[in-house]
């Protein structure tokens, strides 16, 4: 009995994300939006650890 | 406007990387990783050369528990911590809490838990727990090291605001949140549960420990290093939120799976078999992700800190795999308590979380301006890492598999363990390049020219990614959907661990407190204060990391030790010691199986009784010799002996009454109708039945038998004279001065010597017994010319003096043998050469009733009672059992 409630408690929680993907486009890019906006951070990050880097061996 | 807003607080935030934390915890790592692979050399060392330095060294399970700790809180510990100084800063746009919170962080989780809790455990202060191995003191420190860390890294989080976190952020506060929450479960409940069901709370603990505390970390690095080094975005967010939430719901949900076929309700079982399951579907679904993410990255990414990473999504998918197959119960049946299952934790630990640590620090590192970055060390550390860890994973499974059969199909124990020898070695061996994998990672960071690493940032990925255009529908703010979803799962996800805890800790609890009041004798049976302080000293030598303390529901268990552990025989037990790991046999029903002074010449020197044996010796409980145990020796032993003692008082009466408690409970109806409560084939029985041994026993193979078996007691030539001789009481017999008929052999071989050390030996076939009592019948050198005259007198002096013991017909049945604890020699069976007969009548046999008689007969009389001693021996069919 408790491990039907695990499966279909997690079938249920999962086939509700996945219904909500599929029938939502706006949900599906506002889903996948963190990853672009993640890329950018590293982005800025590593371009500014870069110039970090060459100002470090310009004045060594 | 938002986004130029977005921009200037990530700009800001990568001035406040605080770098000096990332390199304190680094170095820490990386330290404390070299320990703690050494604690792991030592150990494999002395399962082929138990005695390895064993004068300087602190014990094997002392090792053992330091080793463990140290991967998991020394290296990961600060290796996630070095990698989350980088990370937050990036994944929030907001700088880590404070720098003097950080300081208060790196101190105690050095100096207030690593150092001090290694201190504690070699100096034998420990909790003998899977993964719970620091004692209770330290986990107060971990405890205080983990809210520092949620002071630290949460409130950046908090400040953003989480509904649009990326995946690696989420699973950094998964990850803190959670183990925060799992931590106290699994380190205190079982100091105040008691047996299977405080072992329920250390499965959930377990498997927490890795799937709420290591894995959530480790992938917070995979989707962190992936797309920042390729420079592409991860193939799919709304798969990485699936997986995060699914292992959020299942993973504390399986771990009960590591007590399979243990007393703890089948209902509890069942659910961490399936939500194992499920659980390799989810982990699946991450891989597939992950893999997708670092397309056209190839095979072997060039970039360093991704071929680590890459390599760890690959030991993520196998790991996962096999942990859902262990938790099938025809594989368990068959793999669990053997090496399968530490290959298993080394891939999980030294792979997949070591390999996302590495390529975590290595990421951070590379972007520091000023630190020092050696690309071809690491690129050594790779190859070697790599080629180890795989090499000792592959070996540990296929020993697992092999010691898995041995067992199962009653091959003798020590076969398992000469079985294992050639994997162990070959394990050690394969920790070679592991170490030096870790050495060249520890130089790759502390030589090479500084700054090199931020050189060598791929700038042209780095190009891709700025021409990448946000989507226009991604700045918009989250919908009050999407938000209020992410509220939920969160909410679900603290339910899911609620429900783990109530559905695998505290409703198994109940059930068995219910069981044990049901089918317990009245009165609980405490241990007395020595055994009660045998039990400290077992869990601080870390005893049960090889000798379980649970007989499992499997026919395997059933046949090899008995009646299956009932939740009732460990309600005493705080903490239990069931174990996970079966390198010697089960203790579960030790209690009367050995003599005390077998015990203390195995603790004493372990080789000198069983030569093949691995068991570390503990000389230091011993005043120079096994003869003189110190207090803490006889503690132990009479721990040990008090082992299934509770269970062996309630038979049969106590199990006729549980019988009809358990009513239609068929597990527990399995223990109680058990053929034998200790099937232990080494325990002894009063001479009894045994069944007849063939005449043409192959001597060679009993000779092979009599080395690995009996030599270290009775001497290779049989003298009596072997390593440990001199240290039992009664001394082994010198088997070339006496004949032995066969039936007799095959009596001791199946029974022992009830009383004395000389086990049974049932877990011999009945070739192999038959072989070895060939052997023994030809060390005989014995001329037994008989001297019809002595004998004759020596009949009346027989009558007078010993039938009463020995019996009137020499059958060692006379009116008085029953009081004694060693049954009287049946002269039918055994003749000892006439000297030793008249030596044992002069002397008596120091350990046993018999006296020395020279103060009742005369040198005559003693001479005449030997001969007509020797009258009685029947070789051909003598020795049969009155």
């Amino acid at each position: 009995m408790i491990a039907d409630i695990v499966v279909w408690g997690s079938l249920i929680c999962a086939a509700l994300y996945c219904g909500a993907w599929l029938l939502s486009p706006r949900l599906r890019e506002q889903i996948e939006q963190p990853k672009h906006q993640f890329q950018q951070q590293v982005q800025h990050f590593d371009t500014a650890r870069r110039e970090a880097g060459q100002q470090e061996r310009s004045q060594s | 406007m938002n986004q130029a807003v977005n921009q200037s607080s990530m700009r800001a935030s990568c001035g406040e990387v605080d770098t000096f934390l990332v390199r304190a915890h680094g170095y820490a790592a990386f330290a404390m990783l070299l320990a703690s692979v050494t604690f792991g050399i030592l150990v494999s060392l002395q399962f082929i050369f138990p005695d390895f330095m064993a004068d300087w060294l602190p014990g094997w399970g002392r090792m053992r528990y330091a080793h463990t700790q140290g991967i998991m809180f020394g290296w990961l510990g600060n290796a996630f911590l070095a990698f989350m100084y980088h990370a937050v800063p990036v994944l929030s746009g907001r700088p880590v809490t404070s720098r003097k919170i950080g300081l208060w962080l790196f101190g105690v989780w050095n100096f207030a838990v690593m150092i001090p809790g290694w201190t504690l455990v070699l100096s034998g202060f420990s909790q003998p727990l899977e993964w719970a191995e620091f004692p209770p003191i330290v986990d107060a420190f971990v405890i205080l090291g983990l809210l520092l860390a949620a002071a630290q890294f949460l409130p950046p989080f908090i400040r953003r605001g989480i509904t649009d976190l990326y995946v690696s952020g989420w699973y950094l506060v998964g990850g803190l949140v959670f183990t925060l929450l799992s931590y106290p479960m699994g380190n205190f409940a079982p100091e105040v549960v008691p047996g299977a069901a405080g072992a329920a709370f250390s499965g959930l603990w377990i498997h927490d420990a890795v799937g709420l505390f290591v894995t959530p970390m480790a992938l917070a690095i995979l989707y962190y290093v992936i797309p920042a080094t390729t420079g592409r975005p991860i193939f799919s967010h709304f798969l990485s939120m699936l997986g995060f939430w699914g292992l959020f719901f299942l993973y504390p949900l399986n771990g009960t799976h590591h007590y399979i076929f243990s007393v703890i309700p089948m209902e509890a079982q069942m659910t961490a078999i399936i939500a194992s399951f499920l659980l390799g579907v989810v982990v699946i679904i991450v891989v597939t992700n992950l893999m997708l993410s670092q397309r056209g990255a190839g095979l072997i990414p060039r970039d360093i800190g991704l071929r680590f990473v890459s390599m760890a999504v690959l030991f993520y998918l196998v790991v996962s795999i096999q942990g859902s197959l262990q938790a099938n119960m025809s594989l368990n049946q068959t793999v669990h308590f053997t090496d399968w299952v530490i290959g298993h934790s080394h891939l999980a630990m030294l792979g997949f979380a070591t390999f996302a640590g590495i390529g975590g620090i290595l990421h951070a590192w590379q972007r520091m301006p000023d630190a020092r970055y050696n690309a071809r060390a690491f690129e050594w550390a790779y190859g070697l890492l790599t080629v180890g860890i795989w090499l000792m994973v592959i070996d540990l499974t296929i020993a697992g598999i092999v010691q898995g059969q041995l067992w199962a199909d009653g091959s003798p124990w020590l076969e398992s363990l000469q079985a294992s020898r050639p994997y162990w070695v070959m394990r050690s061996l394969s920790a070679i390049p592991v170490a030096a994998g870790f050495i060249a990672l520890f130089v790759g960071l502390v030589t090479g020219p500084r700054g090199a690493g931020v050189v060598q940032i791929n700038a042209e990925q780095q190009e891709q990614a700025a021409a990448q255009l946000l989507p226009e529908a991604a700045h918009a703010a989250p919908s009050r959907g999407l938000k209020m979803s992410y509220v939920v799962a969160s909410v679900a996800g603290v339910v899911f661990f609620v429900l783990s805890v109530s559905l695998l800790g505290l409703l198994p609890r109940q059930m068995l407190e219910e069981q044990s009041v049901a089918m317990a004798p009245g009165a609980p049976l405490p241990y007395t204060p020595a055994e009660a302080r045998g039990r400290e000293i077992y869990a601080r030598e870390g005893c049960s990391y090889c000798h379980s303390q649970q007989i499992r529901y499997t026919e395997a268990d059933l046949e090899r030790f008995g009646a299956p552990t009932l939740a009732w025989e460990g309600r005493l037990e705080y903490p239990h010691m069931l174990g996970t790991r079966r390198i010697g046999p089960d203790l579960s029903r030790a209690g009367g199986t050995r003599s005390a002074d077998w015990h203390y010449a195995h603790l004493f020197a372990p080789r000198a009784v069983v030569p093949q044996s691995i068991m570390p010796g503990y000389p230091q409980l011993f005043d120079g010799t096994a003869t003189r145990p110190r207090q803490e020796a006889r503690d132990l032993v009479a721990y040990i002996d008090s082992l299934g003692r509770a269970r062996e008082l309630a038979y049969p009466e106590g199990d006729i009454a549980a019988r009809a408690a358990a009513g239609d409970d068929d597990w527990a109806q399995m223990s109680l109708n058990a053929p034998q409560l200790n099937a232990h084939p080494g325990r002894t029985r009063p001479r009894g039945e045994a069944p007849a041994l063939a005449a043409n026993g192959d001597v060679a193979q009993g000779t092979a038998l009599w080395l690995e078996n009996c030599a270290g007691c009775h001497g290779d030539l049989g003298q009596g004279d072997g390593p440990a001789a001199t240290w039992l009481e009664p001394m082994p017999k010198n088997l070339s001065i006496r004949e032995y008929s066969r039936t007799m052999l095959a009596d001791i071989l199946w029974n022992g010597v009830h009383g004395s050390a000389m086990p049974a030996w049932r877990d011999l076939d009945d070739g192999q017994r038959a072989a070895l009592a060939a052997s023994v019948q030809n060390l005989a050198r014995v001329d037994n010319t008989a001297n019809a005259a002595q004998a004759a007198l020596g009949a009346a002096v027989y009558a007078r003096h010993c039938a009463e013991c020995h019996g009137d017909n020499g059958a060692g049945n006379g009116f008085a043998a029953a009081q004694l604890p060693i049954a009287p020699t049946d002269f039918r069976g055994v003749r000892a050469s006439l000297d030793e007969r008249v030596r044992i009548l002069r002397n008596g046999v120091a350990g046993t009733s018999m006296a020395p008689w020279t103060d009742r007969l005369d040198d005559n009389e003693i001479t005449a009672v030997a001969h007509y001693i020797g009258t009685f021996f029947q070789p051909d069919n003598g020795g049969a059992r009155p």
